[in-house]
């Protein structure tokens, strides 16, 4: 399949060209349905609109259309040739025959180069910008991108990852903590990095009129890890839940080979050292790296409430 | 515990029933580190009359009590919340409300035992203000103007609104903002004590444990709440067998318009188990509208649709057939469907096909440990015991047999459900 695809006198079948083509045309087209994902985008693409992730990865509607079996075909062969391929293999089997099967089947024409995935460390933005849009919507939509100046590796790491479990990845963070539990203004929020594009971003659903109260509230717990205010159980059960998810991914074969891709990859640790690694942040370390981080883009998809009768 | 083989499968599992009436079903693995607790009371969203635990009355309650007092399981009394406590051993919790269920859930590599102790006691102690249950009430408006946002959750409302009439089924599983301001704490403590007794619930754990430390567990949970085993009465909302609404037509923010179709069934009118009309209506889906239907590849050529999902879905004495697509030309799609639905075309070959899939779709999923106790718990609700010889059964579906089955459906009893673009939607 990978290397005789349905190919005719150098272009892709046309029927399945065509309901592939159906297919991502209604991708493309419905990308706004999905207001929590838009609404990140329009963040991101307001925070820099030249930058890499604010590219939508399902493409857009003019690139699109000049998309024919012809040229498809053209770049797949060029991207098969001249990209880095790798093939991981996991379950129960001999591995000289994997091997030999492997170097049969596949024509490798590029050998291992280490590419750097990690993007420049951009320019902060010195005021944050608060951007707000309007949608028919029942729920208003925040989107809050941050960005970080250069971080020592053991830091970018683990200090970070170690801050954003305590800001917002679970149901017991200081954001879903305070903005969901003690003051009822969401049923979702969390925080998310994405250290290849050096953000840290923050997302909920929320009422229009709650947005001061809420983007106050996150600030205000930012400012509270800024100034050490989390306790030494706050960073002993993000630890905790850090290993354990390291420990549970062991019964998951498809996590197995997704650990193995990003250790390649993006150059992390092993799971063992992981482990090790995270207990060695200090409080110090956190209240540091908190200094840091800043607020670039506040972003609303703001929802304008008129109901439908059904 | 009674032992229960599953046949062909390498999976056992240990059954008891606890004097206070709870089930209690343990799954164990040898060859994995996690496990998964789901502690569920058969209650959902699917009764909003009955007669409270002592009472004489029915009483009617608002639409989505079931999910506000899910939420409201996780208060304590001493100000504690169980996400705290699980996250001390780095355990997932959750818990989650369907039509016929309320379950919590944990699920993680450490503390087992302390977990299902804490589980079975905090799921046990209700505690709920007029202060507390205010707050919910912000946060489940918020999950409901989530999904009110999202068409392909919406097309799925419309559709049962236009399949059942009175059961209440047909309303969204969290209820509407109106409905969830009337709810008090004292409607969520009449449906606490009537639906959480123990001989209305079940425990299901699947994954690494020590078997006999967790019996002793239950069997102190069993002794701690000696609570009597009670009838619980139901209304009985006499569901006509006709849908209740042929066709309904929304606008909502979609580029390409969403689409919602279904045959209602009354399933007590067919000679066979209600198991084997599950596998057969599955199988006849499968056979004529799955991935490798002869009707996906050419609905896709003609540029009827991008995505088609189909599903067996049974509530008490009605079972539906239903399709979601998008699809631009909702209409065309569904007179396609009609048409497929009544082409007299299986062959005993395309049931052979399918079965074979089937079978080592079944055997895959014991490697999981989530699907496995997932799978026991829908045997536990839809049939009231656990299937031992799914495989044995699925190699006798035969072609007479589905074309009986098939014969006795009125497909033209069906209810179509289409959410259109706005206009100046792009």
């Amino acid at each position: 399949m990978v290397f005789h695809p349905n190919v005719e006198k150098l272009r892709f079948d046309q029927e399945s060209f065509d309901v592939v083509r159906n297919n991502i045309e209604t991708e493309i087209k419905s990308f706004k349905e999905n207001t929590e994902s838009y609404s990140i985008m329009r963040m991101f693409e307001n925070m820099d609109s030249k930058a890499p992730f604010s590219y939508r990865m399902i493409g857009y509607y003019e690139d699109f259309e000049k998309i024919t079996p012809e040229n498809l075909y053209t770049y797949y062969k060029d991207f098969i040739r001249n990209n880095i391929i790798d093939i991981y293999v996991i379950g129960d089997f001999d591995n000289n025959q994997m091997e030999s099967l492997i170097e049969k089947n596949f024509k490798f024409y590029n050998l291992h180069t280490q590419i750097n995935p990690y993007l420049e460390v951009p320019k902060i933005r010195r005021r944050e910008q608060k951007i707000i849009e309007t949608e028919e919507l029942s729920q208003s939509k925040l989107a809050i991108g941050c960005r970080y100046e250069p971080l020592e590796e053991f830091d970018l790491k683990y200090t970070l990852t170690l801050y954003n479990l305590i800001l917002g990845v679970s149901t017991n963070s200081k954001l879903f903590t305070v903005v969901r539990e003690k003051n009822s203004l969401a049923y979702y929020i969390y925080s998310r990095l994405s250290k290849l594009d050096h953000i840290l971003l923050i997302a909920s659903g929320i009422e229009a009129g709650d947005f001061e109260k809420t983007v106050h509230l996150i600030k205000e717990q930012m400012e509270a890890m800024k100034k050490g205010n989390f306790s030494e159980g706050d960073m002993q059960k993000a630890i905790t839940l850090f290993t354990s998810s390291l420990e549970q991914l062991e019964d998951n074969q498809y996590e197995i080979l997704e650990n193995y891709v990003s250790m390649q990859l993006l150059g992390i640790d092993t799971i063992e050292i992981r482990k090790e690694k995270i207990k060695e942040v200090t409080k110090e370390d956190l209240i540091k790296i908190t200094k840091k981080i800043k607020i670039d883009t506040i972003y609303l998809l703001k929802g304008e409430t008129k109901h439908e009768k059904n | 515990m009674k032992k229960i083989d599953l046949k062909n499968l390498d999976v056992a599992i240990y059954y008891k029933k606890l004097k206070n009436g709870l089930d209690v079903f343990f799954i164990p693995y040898e060859n994995k580190n996690n496990y998964f607790l789901s502690f569920l009371t058969k209650y959902g969203s699917s009764v909003d009359d009955f007669v409270p635990a002592g009472k004489k009355e029915f009483l009617h309650i608002p639409q989505g009590v079931a999910h506000f007092l899910e939420h409201k399981m996780f208060e304590n009394e001493d100000g504690s919340n169980p996400f705290d406590f699980f996250s001390q051993s780095g355990t997932g919790a959750n818990a989650n409300t369907w039509f016929t269920r309320t379950q919590y859930i944990c699920y993680g590599n450490n503390g087992i035992e302390e977990n299902l102790e804490y589980l079975l006691e905090y799921v046990s102690s209700p505690y709920f203000t007029d202060e507390n249950v205010k707050k919910e009430q912000g946060i489940i408006e918020q999950e409901i103007r989530m999904y009110d946002d999202q068409p392909d959750f919406k097309i799925d409302d419309l559709l049962r609104l236009g399949i059942f009439q009175k059961e209440p089924t047909r309303n969204d599983i969290a209820g509407t903002v109106e409905e969830i301001n009337k709810i008090t704490k004292e409607i969520l403590y009449e449906c606490y004590y009537t639906f959480y007794r123990p001989s209305n619930m079940a425990l299901f754990v699947s994954g690494k444990m020590d078997m006999e430390k967790l019996e002793a567990i239950v069997d102190a949970y069993d002794h701690k709440y000696k609570i009597k085993k009670a009838k619980i009465k139901t209304k009985d909302y006499e569901e006509p067998d006709q849908v209740y609404q042929k066709q309904q037509r929304i606008k909502m923010n979609v580029v390409v318009p969403k689409v919602g179709y279904a045959i209602k069934i009354n399933n007590t009118k067919f000679s066979c188990t209600p198991e084997f009309l599950d596998y057969y209506l599955n199988l006849f889906l499968t056979i004529k509208f799955g991935f490798t239907s002869e009707f996906r590849e050419e609905a896709k050529k003609e540029k009827l649709m991008t995505s088609l999902y189909t599903e067996v879905f049974t509530i008490a004495d009605h079972t539906t057939l239903s399709f979601y697509a998008d699809s631009e030309h909702p209409d065309r799609l569904v007179e396609k469907i009609k048409k497929e639905l009544i082409k007299d075309d299986i062959t005993e070959k395309d049931i052979k096909r399918i079965q074979k899939v089937w079978i080592s779709s079944e055997v895959q999923m014991t490697d999981n440990i989530e699907v496995t106790l997932n799978n026991c718990i829908q045997d536990y609700l839809r049939y009231g015991q656990i299937i031992t010889d799914r495989i044995d059964k699925i190699k006798m579906l035969n072609k007479k047999d589905l074309e009986e089955i098939r014969s006795k459906i009125d497909f033209n009893n069906d209810s179509l459900a289409i959410i259109e673009p706005k206009e100046g939607t792009k």
